[in-house]
């Protein structure tokens, strides 16, 4: 019965958490549309996601492709089809890799930065202090950092896929010598408009998706040091896990 | 003037507000008064519509607050400056930016105009040269002087001031008092204090109400309330405890 008991509690906190988050959601909506619309923090936010990751993105952009050469490349020359790599680097990166490891890198970056400002502008009282001026927290604080998501993540996965594609060159091409007027042809020829767009769209998706995880986990922080840590280490973790799980829907659509 | 009619809140079942009734006059300065965790922030973060009650009225000038939402709320809230207790300051703004946000983002001045504001408020509030400095660059009495000046920067109609002094010394105590006092003098405001020192209650308040286990137990002057035969005011006073209790319980 305690097992039972357990499960029934676990579940009624699991449910509460989510109508609280669908909430958070809808206020976001509502005051999305209602003026005023507050472009300037939305471009401080934008460049503060964008380039606090950037280095990051670049990083990982540039030995992710890096990867897909060498392992594309060796892969590929058992079918004797290496002409092929620039087609396998290219697709890898602006269908899959580009969009989910730039959300990852981005939630691990500025999400968790994000889930830690707000958790503490809460426990000092500045959310309250927001409020008392009649200055909206949701539109104020919130708005801007999940309309910056959206803007953002497309921009840095584009980042992402280029320098990807740059590194799978150089391995493919210049080390281990594939013909770079074939590795170019073939990813021109395989590299459709609807992958590049369907990249784009998971892009938005995942940034709207890690900025509300991460501003709701720091609006609803708990107390102390302790409840914004906490608040922070759960940010990162659901927003991953929310990344990889849209990934695997947004893929079964956009097929 | 602030009226709080029969005002009730709980917590997760635990009561903390049992009925409250309080007329604070208008343009005077009202102490309240209460043992640390008996609920004087939770009734301030009512007054101010930070929270809800679960029934009761708050009256500010004739409007309950406790029903308005929206523009009509926000219209009430603009009369209010809070100084909270841990100042509240934005951390990634400079001490002249903390003061100049409230009219950056809440009216149409420019900035030269703004400038000339926030720059008089400072110097009276002393902090003149120290514009460019964060919070956290600060000591506590600094920070809650440039909170006071961010809560004066629109001219409210009602100041709030929760613990205003707690954990300063004497000084800078006397200091935050004579900017409180000479806050209310220059525009008349209404003054709501939330403290349990008894030594600022005698300084600077015009009335005083005690809070005590969710109701208010006395609202006099504060020449009256060292005189007060009421035991729980008398306990608090001396700070008298019998068996865990304060006196005479």
């Amino acid at each position: 019965m305690d097992l039972f008991a357990y499960i029934g509690r676990e579940a009624l906190v699991c449910v509460r958490e989510m109508g609280r988050m669908m909430i958070f959601f809808f206020s976001f909506l509502y005051h999305l549309f209602r003026r005023p619309l507050r472009i300037r923090r939305v471009i401080r936010e934008i460049y503060d996601i964008g380039v606090t990751s950037s280095s990051v993105i670049l990083l990982t952009g540039s030995f992710t492709g890096m990867v897909l050469g060498l392992q594309g490349y060796y892969t590929l020359r058992k079918f004797g089809s290496e002409s092929l790599l620039g087609s396998a680097v290219a697709l890898s990166l602006i269908r899959e890799l580009g969009p989910v490891l730039t959300a990852l890198m981005v939630t691990a970056r500025a999400g968790s930065a994000m889930a830690a400002e707000i958790g503490v502008m809460r426990i000092t009282e500045q959310i309250d202090a927001l409020d008392v001026m009649t200055l909206n927290p949701i539109k104020f604080l919130v708005v801007p950092k999940m309309v910056a998501g959206i803007i953002v993540l497309p921009l840095l996965a584009s980042v992402f896929n280029v320098i990807g594609i740059v590194g799978g060159y150089l391995i493919g091409v210049e080390l281990l010598g594939v013909n770079p007027g074939s590795f170019f042809h073939e990813m021109d020829a395989s590299v459709v408009f609807k992958d590049v767009y369907g990249g784009l769209i998971k892009s938005m998706v995942f940034g709207l998706v890690l900025t509300w995880v991460c501003c709701y986990k720091g609006y609803y922080t708990g107390h102390g040091a302790t409840g914004v840590s906490r608040a922070t280490t759960e940010a990162v973790v659901l927003s991953s896990v929310l990344i990889l799980a849209w990934d695997y829907f947004l893929t079964s659509v956009l097929l | 003037m602030i009226k709080i009619v029969d005002l009730w809140k709980s917590f997760n079942g635990q009561e903390v507000l049992r009925g409250i009734d309080l007329e604070i006059p208008k343009g005077k300065r009202t102490a309240i008064i209460g043992r640390s965790g008996g609920g004087k922030s939770v009734l301030l973060k009512h007054i101010i519509g930070l929270l809800k009650p679960d029934r009761g009225s708050i009256y500010i000038d004739g409007e309950d607050i406790t029903r308005l939402r929206g523009e009509r709320l926000n219209r009430i809230k603009r009369k209010f400056g809070v100084v909270f207790q841990g100042g509240a300051l934005f951390d990634s703004l400079t001490i002249y930016d903390n003061v100049a946000f409230p009219l950056r983002e809440l009216t149409d001045l420019d900035e030269e105009e703004i400038r000339e504001r926030v720059e008089r408020l400072l110097e009276e509030v002393s902090l003149s040269g120290m514009e460019g400095k964060y919070p956290d660059e600060i000591s506590g009495g600094m920070r809650k002087r440039v909170a006071i000046a961010r809560a004066m920067i629109m001219e409210p109609e009602i100041l709030v001031f929760d613990e205003p002094t707690t954990g300063l010394d004497p000084i800078t105590t006397k200091t935050i008092h004579a900017l409180m006092t000479g806050c209310s003098r220059k525009t008349n405001c209404t003054e709501v204090i939330v403290t349990h020192r008894i030594r600022e209650v005698l300084d600077i308040a015009h009335f005083v109400a005690m809070l005590h286990e969710g109701r208010i137990v006395e609202f006099t002057t504060p020449q009256e309330l060292i005189t007060s035969e009421n035991p729980i005011v008398r306990g608090f006073i001396t700070g008298k405890v019998k068996g865990g209790k304060l006196q005479d319980f």
